[in-house]
């Protein structure tokens, strides 16, 4: 049991003040599967993510990240997870090559290890042309994939990924998301949240928020015939109607 | 007003057309139409929204009046004394006695040896020593001409020359005390003191700080506030819209010109009550001062923010060429008179330096409008010439 | 360890490539030394003086001489008519008028007792006082001369004088004491200003939300973070000092190294206000104005540019919670007087606990607002 999941969430719960953002959900997250989170704006996405990467404290709950309890283990689960935001923040005034040094280091990858992980993500990604550009010089959609490469420089187990692909053309996205893929085949689990309806179709499963609650979770192929509707912007959109 | 923000969208592209023959007419007329509103409107709601801001804008001409009003004092009131008597006899005691009882000195120590002089000095407890010779009391009544030493500690050159003069005026009326048959030339100071006649620091100062407090808010707070509605994208929104950048400029820095009246009054108000400050001229003409001044302030402000790209370039540059001359080369603590030449002629560009003469004139000296057509001229053309500069390169800079 | 290695280098690819911030650091120190070390060093003289002489007597015009040789007055306007002196002063031409009476010379050759009237424009007290000063002295030595006319036929007198002697700042030059102090000013500000402004930029670019998810521990970040700042505070005071004694040529007799001593000391003091800010602030701005807010606080209660003994008692507590009163102390102390470590350890203690108690105080304020 205990191997089996990557992320595990019972009741979990977050107020603000008189507001609930994130309302008792429960999920669990498999080893090696892309997890999406659809929902529309204010849903409770960003708040469920910031509290499983540590950024947040739940006001009640439990919730695991690969075993690790979020309460009591932010450090240990912060050595195993990558992050990447809405924003993608990267120091714009620093080249391309030096983000990705400085988000290895602050990892505590040591120089050789760094070299190596560089090299995989000018590789995986062909950020190569643009190495020693300054980050505020090259396109967005470079910008993203260089946010990611930063990302899992030091190879997470866990990726959690915060609508990332928010104001990038389609076909940065799709490549965007061949990376994803990627990950996923070479064992990393991908925790992703978006709104964006194709999106969601590449996930393994699926978790529909809508005020603060999960209001179905399943594969795509699932909820679409559970639904009985045609795609999940259809699946989506009669839910929320509710 | 949301209604009238969004009719008042239409008209502005025929403008050319149908006003070509009166365009100064239909700015004008422009110039009060609500779109201007909006923009003033939605920079009240940043001021308001930033509590924190808030206090600062209020709180602190207050806590600046207490500050400056009480810390900046120049009178050096006692000097601190150590005293050697290598003689201890009634004659040096006497003298001792003197000092003790003058309103110059504070004996601090009673020095024995001639290394405690060194030790004390070293230590700050005394700024000058007094050595009196052993042969004190003999050489006083037979030599015609005798002598102390005074030591000085010279670190502070200021307390020092203090020092020195008070000796030589203390010594000089002991000397004429102890010889009663000389006849002392029977010449006289009469000292009057105009305006501020207990010669109160805080009368000096305190308006003073009327200018300094307005150039910060103007300037700092405008110049930040456009570059950081360019830093977070807003002002390209508002450029789309048909807005034109003379509206822009003047919708942003009207709040600011309130907030800064604002606190010119209480600045005003504060030296009233709680320093004395004398009040001897009319109010609102200083007010209209205060709106010339504002003018030229915020010029400079809006002159900073259409030059540089971010925030904190802004916020430094403002600083220092608006907040730094303004204490510094204003003649607000620092007499510009006594400045190096080059330093005198960059304070004729600092507009707080013909502010400060109006403040100072309107209030300590009660005079009116007939004394301040120069600096009065000089601050309107200063704020024409540097927003006349600032519209143009406004655009280009935000187009760039 | 290395993860801090990785921060500071960060923090100075960003400066290096931020050409504005060069400028800050490393030619506004030079150009604030240059312009304030006038304006502070400044002492009064070229007063703006207005001269009535109504006696027009070789007495009278030996008197005005020695106001016009002193180097103090700038003597501009002669006039005739007593009541036109009104507006000299109104219009601030002079902000000195002297009025000679019609008979002074012949009443001193008849030992009636005269009066010389002095207006002065007391707006600025500091200036009028010390002008009213300068005057007293003048006519102090035209006294003493006349009155060693008298005594040289005389025999029975014992007039007592000081002979004085000055130690430490011979040539009593007002700079050697003001530019050290402005030194400390200038290092105060540099290192709290960009130490504030480090953290909230970052807060705002967003890029402080993935150092927190970073297994990175609060401290490194923030030991990472300073010590950039660190090393900038002790290039600026370098340079400030380099610049100090080959422009200003100030003397400095004491141990430099006993000073960076205290430098160091100091530094976790402004860097833990910057810090301090740094957490408490959200934008850039209110970062900026509450620093400006400590630094004027600092500046005034300091004793840089007022004697801190010459204050109202309550300034005067008041100066005992300004952190850079003790450095602007041993700063002088260390520079005209050459004082040793004896004569400066209470200053150590205090910015010890200044130094401490801020930077801690700081910290703990920064990890929770990191929560």
């Amino acid at each position: 049991m205990e191997n089996e999941f990557s992320v595990k969430v019972q009741e979990l719960t977050r107020t603000f003040g008189d507001f609930v953002a994130v309302d008792h959900i429960s999920f669990q997250v498999y080893k090696g599967e892309i997890f999406g989170f659809l929902g529309a704006n204010g849903a409770g996405k960003t708040t469920t993510i910031k509290m499983l990467c540590g950024l947040l404290m739940p006001t009640s709950g439990t919730a695991y990240v690969s075993d690790f309890d979020i309460y009591k283990q932010t450090e240990e689960i912060k050595q195993n997870i990558g992050y990447m935001s809405q924003k993608f923040s990267l120091y714009e005034d620093l080249t391309v090559e030096e983000n990705l040094e400085f988000y290895g280091g602050i990892y505590g990858l040591n120089n050789h290890e760094l070299k190596i992980a560089c090299s995989q993500a000018v590789h995986s990604t062909g950020l190569g042309d643009h190495l020693h550009k300054l980050t505020r010089d090259i396109p967005l959609g470079w910008k993203q994939r260089l946010a990611l490469s930063c990302a899992i420089m030091h190879q997470p187990k866990i990726l959690f990924l915060d609508e990332p692909t928010g104001g990038v053309d389609p076909i940065s996205r799709r490549n965007f998301w061949s990376l994803i893929y990627d990950l996923a085949d070479g064992g990393t689990t991908v925790f992703v949240t978006t709104h964006y309806m194709d999106e969601a179709e590449y996930c393994n499963r699926l978790s529909i928020m809508h005020d603060g609650k999960i209001i179905a979770i399943g594969s795509p192929r699932e909820l679409k015939q559970s639904y009985q509707k045609e795609s999940i912007e259809d699946v989506f959109i009669d839910l929320v109607k509710k | 007003m949301k209604n009238s923000s969004t009719d008042s969208i239409a008209p502005s592209d025929g403008i050319s057309a149908l006003h070509k023959g009166n365009a100064l007419l239909y700015q004008l007329d422009e110039f009060m139409k609500p779109r201007i509103i909006a923009i003033v409107q939605k920079e009240f709601l940043h001021i308001i929204r930033d509590p924190r801001s808030l206090v600062i804008v209020f709180l602190m001409p207050i806590i600046m009046v207490l500050l400056y009003g009480y810390a900046i004092t120049f009178d050096i009131k006692e000097i601190q004394l150590g005293i050697l008597d290598e003689n201890r006899t009634p004659a040096s005691r006497e003298l001792v006695q003197k000092l003790t009882s003058s309103n110059y000195f504070k004996i601090m120590a009673d020095l024995q040896s001639r290394n405690e002089i060194e030790e004390g000095m070293l230590q700050r407890r005394f700024v000058a020593a007094l050595v009196i010779p052993v042969d004190y009391a003999k050489k006083l009544k037979t030599e015609p001409q005798s002598q102390v030493q005074l030591i000085v500690d010279g670190a502070n050159s200021n307390t020092a020359t203090v020092a020195i003069n008070y000796a030589k005026s203390f010594f000089m009326m002991y000397s004429l005390e102890m010889n009663t048959q000389i006849l002392v030339p029977p010449l006289e100071l009469q000292p009057r003191i105009w305006y501020n006649p207990d010669m109160k620091s805080a009368h000096f100062i305190v308006p003073g700080l009327v200018a300094v407090i307005m150039m910060l808010i103007c300037t700092l707070l405008t110049s930040i506030t456009i570059t950081r509605e360019r830093e977070s994208g807003t002002m390209e929104q508002i450029l789309v819209s048909p807005i034109r950048p003379y509206e822009i400029i003047f919708g942003k820095i009207a709040p600011y010109v309130i907030l800064a009246l604002i606190d010119a009054i209480i600045v005003v108000v504060c030296a009233r009550i709680i320093f004395g400050v004398p009040f001897r001229g009319n109010p609102l003409l200083l007010l209209l001062f205060c709106v010339f001044y504002v003018y030229a302030s915020l010029s400079l402000g809006v002159f900073i923010s259409a030059r540089v790209k971010t925030q904190q370039v802004a916020m430094i540059l403002a600083q220092l060429t608006t907040t730094l001359p303004a204490i510094m080369l204003s003649g607000f603590i620092f007499p510009i008179i006594s400045l190096p030449i080059v330093l005198q002629i960059i304070s004729y560009l600092v507009p707080a330096k013909y502010f400060l003469t109006i403040i100072r004139g309107i209030m300590l000296k009660g005079i009116g409008f007939g004394y301040f057509h120069q600096p009065a001229i000089f601050l309107l053309a200063f704020g024409t010439v540097l927003l006349l500069a600032s519209v143009n390169r406004f655009k280009t800079n935000l187009e760039g | 360890m290395r993860k801090i290695i990785h921060i500071v280098k960060k923090e100075f690819i960003q400066i290096r490539r931020d050409p504005a911030m060069i400028r800050i650091i490393f030619l506004i120190p030079i150009v604030q030394l240059l312009i304030l070390g006038y304006v502070v060093s400044s002492e009064v003289k070229n007063i703006q003086t207005v001269i009535c002489d109504l006696d027009n007597s070789p007495t009278s015009r030996q008197l005005i001489d020695r106001v016009r040789n002193s180097g103090y007055f700038n003597v501009k306007y002669f006039e005739r008519r007593e009541n036109f002196l009104y507006d000299y002063l109104n219009r601030s031409k002079a902000s000195v008028a002297i009025v000679i009476p019609a008979n002074m010379s012949r009443n001193l050759a008849k030992n009636i007792p005269t009066e010389i009237q002095i207006l002065v424009d007391g707006v600025d007290s500091n200036t009028s006082t010390i002008a009213l000063g300068y005057i007293a002295g003048i006519l102090e030595s035209f006294l003493a001369e006349k009155l060693a006319q008298q005594i040289q036929g005389g025999t029975d007198v014992h007039l007592l004088t000081p002979n004085i002697r000055i130690w430490y700042n011979q040539d009593l030059k007002f700079k050697n004491f003001m530019i050290p102090g402005l030194i400390v000013f200038l290092l105060t500000m540099v290192t709290t200003l960009i130490s504030a402004m480090g953290l909230v930029r970052e807060r705002e670019i967003g890029t402080l939300e993935q150092l927190l998810v970073a297994p990175i521990k609060k401290h490194e970040l923030l030991i990472g973070k300073i010590i950039p700042f660190a090393a900038i505070g002790i290039i600026v005071v370098t340079l400030a000092i380099a610049f100090a004694k080959v422009w200003y040529n100030i003397p400095i007799v004491g141990n430099l190294g006993l000073f960076a001593l205290f430098i160091i000391i100091y530094l976790f003091t402004t860097l833990g206000i910057g810090l301090f800010v740094s957490a408490s602030a959200s934008t850039q701005q209110q970062a900026m104005f509450m620093t400006f807010f400590f630094i004027i606080f600092f500046m005034f209660l300091s004793g840089f540019l007022f004697q801190v003994e010459n204050m109202p008692k309550v300034p005067q507590y008041l100066s005992y919670f300004d952190p850079m009163r003790y450095l602007v102390i041993v700063v002088r102390e260390l520079f005209i007087k050459g004082a040793s470590l004896k004569y400066l350890y209470w200053q150590g203690i205090a910015l010890m606990i200044f130094g401490s108690t801020i930077f801690s105080f700081a910290v703990l304020r920064f990890q929770r607002r990191m929560k």
